[in-house]
């Protein structure tokens, strides 16, 4: 079975691969010429010994203007791009929509708070193919919240809530999806083993698992 | 032939070829220290679950090889070089403040061994990684003496950098020889002076920063412990002096390199008033685009945009240096000697690590590359690359000026090699990553990261002791009692041709003690024999 991508790994992959092809062609153009400059202009026997500019300054200028235009117009299209293809990832989806959760890092782990009042550490539990805003706030030091799977992050600071949202896929007949959630900000000694999972159930599994927590007292589902 | 000076006259010296020397073995002491602990985090980082380092001593590694390489080494070196070959290339008879130049370095010497000490401390030394955030850094989280004093260290370091500031921007505004005009100044004499520009703006924000912080916590004041707004106050005023300080480690290796291309290509450097002026840009614009090291700090995403776009504008000035570096080989007769193989090596590593860096430049794409070995891969580019490769560039290039000796060429070549091919076998791998948090002290089998790290580790094992053959070369050339031409590579800057550097190529000499007698020729200016008159600034 395969695992579905979520939408804004989706987005960010198209604008990464745009971009990363331009970077490469950009690099390869820069080290040809050099290269090619390298070995067309190598020492030979009976050059003179040094050369002066040859040109006119004016068409140095020109030459200096039609580069920089040409990578304007690419950082230009790229900037636009990366409005086009990442809506997702830039705007979080409307509260009314989403799942809230309020996540709290702290030294060192992080502990999920849902809005009936339940609120579990280590394990993020969600339901697929919903919007989930997560809530980002410390109770100690900065860490991060970052999961990679769906190419986001977001500082938790203390003091501060720090928003970022995501749509978790569709479960596309696996029994639930498990992604990592990482800390990516040093916290202090524990940092390295600074991480929480998160857990996407079918809606109706979601709600089963949730009606059972108490508020103090949440476990695993079918545990 | 330094030898022939006592302790106390190194101590006491003055002078600014000398200090020049006292930078440059300091720093190279400091580099290999701190490699050492860069190969600790490679042997740690080599196999999963590994119990080599514990996460405590492991976080200290990363803080003191970071502070002392960002520091103590890539600055520090690049202030070494210009205190030399500054004044060389101007015609000054030494900096314009020369005792302050001294007290520059002795700070600077004092706060690296203050940091370096605060490892034998109960508690250990520093362990927040060398951005040092808020709240870690307060007493609560880190209450050991060693961050106290690292802290200080860092402070003394940035009151240095700030002195040595002033005293380039004044040698190279005033006292420069007559004739030395604006137009005629040498391309890495205007690389120091932007890059003094930069430290002029930059170090006094994190002084003032660190200084905040040791009030916070020897006085216990709240600055940084605030709950409200200490974290992101800690960041405006790093990330104010912390970009900037890239463009201080990066501006005398892009004069270095443009003046090996001009020397080795035997051309002048392609279209030099436009290089200039696009230096300058970038030396403004770097003041503002500090926010993209704080894309995932929740601000604003308009605002977060403002600052994308200002991090986008810096790469056109600074792809146009790169650009008129390549096309300052179209034409020539190149010979390639081991500073230039360094110096063409060190323009691959600053293009991917600066297409690298565009891609950061997007708030989106960011969200995603922060705080992960894309990032390490990222800066390692542009500072164990074309930082270090082009400051190798530079003592290879000036070495004969520096000592009267020559490296031998062979070896120099197969150690260039060895060592750029371990750079990227280190190197690359990092970019393949992207999920992997930095600063970890170990991770799990089941990441599938083991691989790529082994390959990591392979190539810190090659480049590391590449890099420690690459300065045997320069002490070897120590063992032939013979000084080599004086000038070696015919080079047309005036570093090498004026005489009035003394007898050319003896260090321990101090300069223009022979105004009269000019070999200014090279400089094509009329009635010549008035030319190095100095001019007096007091």
């Amino acid at each position: 079975m395969s695992t579905p991508l979520p939408i804004s790994t989706i987005e960010w992959n198209h604008l990464f691969d745009l971009a990363a092809y331009i970077a490469v062609a950009a690099v390869a153009i820069v080290m040809g010429a050099m290269i090619y400059f390298v070995i067309k202009n190598r020492e030979r026997k009976g050059q003179p010994k040094f050369l002066p500019e040859i040109g006119l300054s004016r068409s140095r200028a020109r030459e200096t203007v039609v580069f920089a235009s040409i990578s304007i117009i690419i950082l230009l299209s790229l900037t636009i791009a990366s409005y086009r293809l990442t809506p997702n990832a830039r705007f979080p989806p409307p509260v009314s929509e989403s799942l809230v959760i309020k996540v709290t890092a702290y030294q060192w782990d992080f502990s999920f708070a849902y809005p009936n009042g339940v609120s579990l550490a280590g394990t993020c539990y969600v339901p697929a193919n919903k919007s989930i805003i997560f809530n980002v706030t410390s109770s100690d030091v900065m860490h991060g919240f970052g999961l990679m799977d769906f190419r986001v992050k977001i500082e938790a600071i203390p003091g501060r809530y720090n928003v970022i949202g995501i749509t978790t896929p569709s479960l596309d007949g696996n029994s639930q999806l498990n992604y990592t959630i990482r800390c990516y900000e040093l916290c202090g000694v524990g940092h390295t083993y600074m991480h929480a999972a998160l857990v996407v159930l079918s809606p109706t599994a979601f709600d089963n698992w949730l009606g059972n927590q108490t508020v103090t007292n949440a476990a695993k589902p079918g545990g | 032939m330094y030898g022939e000076f006592s302790i106390k006259e190194w101590l006491t010296t003055t002078h600014h070829k000398r200090v020049g020397v006292l930078y440059i073995v300091t720093a190279i002491f400091f580099l290999i220290l701190a490699g050492s602990l860069g190969m600790l985090m490679r042997t740690q980082l080599a196999t999963p679950n590994e119990t080599f380092l514990t996460p405590g001593v492991y976080e200290q590694i990363v803080t003191l090889h970071g502070l002392l390489m960002i520091l103590w080494v890539l600055s520090a070196l690049g202030f070494g070089i210009a205190n030399f070959i500054v004044p060389l290339q101007i015609g000054a008879k030494d900096l314009a403040f020369p005792r302050l130049n001294a007290t520059s370095f002795w700070m600077y010497f004092f706060s690296g061994v203050l940091l370096v000490g605060t490892v034998f401390l109960p508690g250990g030394s520093a362990n927040t990684g060398w951005t040092l955030y808020a709240p870690l850094n307060t007493l609560q989280f880190s209450p050991q003496s060693g961050e106290t004093l690292a802290v200080l260290a860092m402070a003394l370091f940035a009151v240095a950098g700030t002195m040595s500031a002033i005293n380039f921007i004044t040698t190279i505004v005033k006292n420069r020889a007559k004739g030395v005009t604006w137009t005629r100044l040498p391309v890495f004499t205007w690389s120091i002076l932007m890059t003094m520009a930069l430290a002029f703006f930059a170090f006094p924000p994190l002084a003032v920063g660190l200084l905040l912080l040791t009030t916070d916590r020897v006085l216990g004041t709240v600055f940084f412990s605030s709950a409200q707004g200490g974290s992101i106050l800690w960041e405006e005023l790093f990330w104010f002096f912390g970009h900037p300080e890239v463009y201080i480690v990066v501006f005398p290796a892009i004069g270095i390199i443009a003046e090996v291309f001009i020397t080795f290509a035997k051309r002048p450097l392609f279209a030099k008033k436009i290089f200039i002026i696009e230096f300058a840009a970038v030396t403004f614009l770097s003041l503002g685009v500090w926010m993209h090291h704080m894309f995932t700090t929740g601000v604003n995403y308009d605002a977060l945009q403002v600052f994308s776009v200002t991090t986008l504008a810096i790469s056109v000035p600074f792809e146009g240096l790169v650009l008129g570096l390549v096309l300052t080989l179209r034409k020539g007769n190149i010979k390639l000697s081991a500073p230039m193989l360094y110096c063409l090596a060190a323009i691959f590593t600053v293009t991917l690590g600066g297409v690298t860096g565009v891609l950061q430049a997007f708030p989106v794409l960011d969200y995603a590359f922060n705080g992960t070995y894309w990032i390490v891969g990222h800066f390692h580019y542009v500072m164990a690359g074309t930082t270090l490769f082009a400051l190798i560039a530079g003592l290879y290039y000036w070495w004969p000026k520096m000592t009267g000796r020559k490296y031998n060429e062979k070896f120099a070549v197969i150690t260039f090699a060895i060592s750029f091919i371990g750079f990227n076998v280190l190197y690359f791998p990092y970019f393949f990553l992207l999920d992997m948090p930095r600063r970890i002290s170990t991770y799990a089998a089941s990441t599938g990261w083991a691989s790529l790290n082994f390959d990591a580790t392979v190539g810190a094992f090659v480049f590391g002791p590449a890099i420690l053959l690459t300065l045997l070369n320069l002490i070897l050339s120590y063992r032939k009692n013979e000084r080599c031409e004086l000038n070696p590579w015919g080079a047309k800057e005036m570093e090498w041709t004026g005489d009035y550097c003394g007898s050319a190529s003896d260090p321990k000499s101090m300069n223009v003690s022979n105004v009269t007698g000019t070999n200014a020729d090279s400089l094509d200016i009329p009635g010549n024999s008035k030319i190095l008159e100095r001019r007096d600034i007091s």
